[in-house]
């Protein structure tokens, strides 16, 4: 579920004021939202369609584009469709891992981009052969992540930031994988295509 | 996998690979277009460690017009720590990264590790690399 940033810390004030004015959502991809200079919301704390970035992938069909918008999402993320997340612009968006798990899995089959600035933090990955790996992200898709796209401050055995299985493009001069741990190998990025 | 023009940071491994850890089937690496691979931290490959698998083609490391800096390795290979894979600078550079043995670059036998002429592995802490004749010392 996502919240204002007041919640993690953020200025409630400019919460606010972004939060205002904000309409109902609508299904993702199919009407517009009437703001002028705003993209139609489907994920926001509060009077979008969804409150949650995995119920709106859920409503999603293949091909969409859901648009995320100023708010924390505490919650793990399966991606089994190709549904594409970006972060309004000029929004903090902070995808933040529950406590146990990975924030983003890309399921095998998928093609994924994350862009337009979202933050991916706090994740713990998740088990896989034994080992817990990708505390941001695990990919088994074909993943991009890009457009200021942000992956900080997650940790994980092995792929702290990411581990990725499949496909992975991290491009963007300003996107940036940093401040991740990893307590064996990978703290950034641990790429082991292929591995089973 | 590819990073394009993207930034791996200021991240920390206790293992391998404080930036990028590519390892095993055909895992292979592309860096390239002003990618930066900077202040990372680790035991060994504290830019990037690559490293072949068991019975399978080694992954093969590009990197082209993008750097390989600050990087700090508690003992063996501050930018990359090479074991086995076939390794590619082209128009890219490997400054200022540290470790206790090889600061540039690591090397062990089976890779290989080739560079253009456009490409400098330079200031490193020590200045030294092990297994290649890539840094200017």
């Amino acid at each position: 579920m996502c919240a204002v940033l007041a919640a993690i810390g953020q200025d409630a004030a400019d919460a606010r004021r972004k939060r205002r004015g904000r309409r109902r959502g609508h299904r993702p991809g199919r009407k517009k939202d009437n703001r002028k200079g705003k993209g139609a919301c489907h994920v926001c704390p509060g009077g979008c369609a969804f409150s949650s970035v995995q119920a709106a992938h859920d409503a999603a069909r293949d091909g969409d584009n859901l648009l995320l918008c100023e708010g924390a999402c505490t919650e793990a993320v399966t991606i089994p469709k190709n549904v594409n997340f970006a972060a309004r612009a000029g929004d903090k968006v902070v995808l933040q891992g529950t406590g146990s798990g990975s924030v983003i899995t890309v399921q095998p089959n998928v093609t994924t981009t994350i862009s337009g600035g979202p933050w991916i933090t706090g994740g713990t990955g998740s088990l896989i052969n034994g080992v817990v790996s990708g505390g941001g992200i695990v990919n088994y898709g074909n993943l991009t992540v890009t457009g200021q796209a942000i992956v900080i401050t997650n940790t994980a055995a092995r792929g702290g930031g990411i581990y990725n299985a499949g496909t992975l493009t991290v491009s963007g001069a300003d996107t940036r994988v940093h401040h991740n741990t990893a307590t064996t190998d990978g703290a950034g990025i641990s790429n082991e295509r292929g591995a089973t | 996998m590819t990073v394009d023009a993207a930034l791996i940071h200021k991240n920390a491994a206790t293992g391998n690979g404080g930036g990028i850890f590519n390892s095993s089937n055909d895992a292979s690496l592309t860096i390239r277009n002003n990618a930066q691979v900077y202040d990372n931290t680790a035991q060994q490959g504290a830019g990037i460690y690559t490293t072949v698998g068991i019975d399978v083609e080694p992954p093969t490391v590009s990197i082209t017009d993008s750097s390989i800096t600050g990087n700090v390795a508690s003992t063996v290979g501050g930018s990359i720590f090479n074991d086995g894979c076939p390794v590619s600078l082209t128009s890219s550079t490997v400054f200022q990264n540290a470790a206790a043995i090889a600061g540039g670059f690591f090397n062990t036998a089976g890779g290989a590790m080739t560079h253009d002429s456009e490409s400098a592995v330079v200031d490193n802490t020590p200045t030294t690399c092990v297994g290649t004749d890539a840094c200017e010392e």
